[in-house]
């Protein structure tokens, strides 16, 4: 049967799941990079790092239940997807919490490097053209939502209209990110 | 490797391990039926729970431990099932030949 493109990780995985523990190191050294990279990938850096451990923990927890007809990349890169919306929710209700606003500009490292600038620049304007592509509503809502303000609806209301809006604006994201 | 990848490597072991013991604990207790049953068609308590509970032990070690060890516990527990239930269908099925004798006489 075919498992995606990691064998190596498929049958590590199979192992700790029928409870071979000399392949634990193993399997840590191929998971642990590979959650890093799609953590930073979805998250801040400072969020990244913890929901990296917080999944390779879980996978490992995991592990005895693992079926090895299914794809064992499908399934980690499943948890660590868990892990990263968990950790977005988090960080959305801190926010709300907190009534935190924070614009682009006051978050903009002064310590940057001249590199880190047109990389920044970059992501801006490919941020610019997925928000582009959006519906006139969702850009409303999340001007405001960038802008800590809330129409007159509830604030229940207005967290799912923005939720909504974020996965538009993140499959937007995608697509103007795959295709240049 | 770095402290934080130790502490990790720690931790993801223990998890691990933790993990394997939950899921061993919840097959395990599939055996609570047949204890039960044992229970109820025995007229020994004490021995049946000392049994079962040593059972359900070994079976939970075993399939914590993986391996050769898990694969032999299922066998081994249909194997037990017979002798385990013959008593009890013996004394189901004298019970009722007895009502049909009743019934002849």
């Amino acid at each position: 049967m075919e498992h995606g493109f990691d064998p190596d990780l498929q049958s590590l995985l199979t192992r700790l799941a029928a409870g071979d523990r000399s392949a634990f190191h193993p399997a840590f050294s191929a998971l642990w990079p590979i959650l890093r990279r799609f953590t930073a990938r979805h998250l801040p850096p400072t969020e990244a790092e913890d929901a990296a451990q917080e999944t390779l923990v879980k996978i490992f927890r995991q592990a005895a239940g693992f079926d090895p007809s299914r794809s064992a990349i499908a399934w980690v890169l499943g948890v660590a997807g868990f892990e990263i919306r968990t950790a977005r929710r988090r960080r959305l209700r801190r926010r709300e919490a907190s009534g935190e606003v924070a614009g682009l500009e006051s978050r903009r490292d002064p310590a940057r490097s001249p590199e880190e600038d047109v990389l920044a620049r970059d992501l801006e304007a490919t941020l610019g053209e997925a928000i582009g592509t959006l519906r006139p509503e969702d850009v409303e809502t999340l001007r405001l939502y960038a802008r800590g303000e809330r129409p007159r609806i509830a604030a229940a209301t207005f967290r799912k209209r923005v939720e909504r809006a974020l996965v538009r604006l993140r499959t937007a994201w995608r697509t103007t990110d795959e295709h240049p | 490797m770095n402290t934080l990848d130790a502490r990790l490597v720690s931790r993801a072991h223990r998890a691990y391990e933790l993990g394997r013991l939950t899921a061993a604990t919840r097959r395990a207790l599939l055996l609570a039926l047949p204890i039960s049953l044992a229970l109820a068609g025995c007229g020994a308590p004490q021995e049946v729970l000392a049994c079962g509970g040593a059972l359900l032990a070994a079976v939970t070690l075993f399939l914590w431990r993986g391996q050769e060890y898990e694969a032999g516990v299922w066998p081994g527990v249909a194997a037990g099932l017979a002798p385990l239930l013959l008593p009890v269908l013996a004394r189901f099925a004298g019970q009722n030949q007895m009502t049909v004798m009743d019934r002849i006489e």
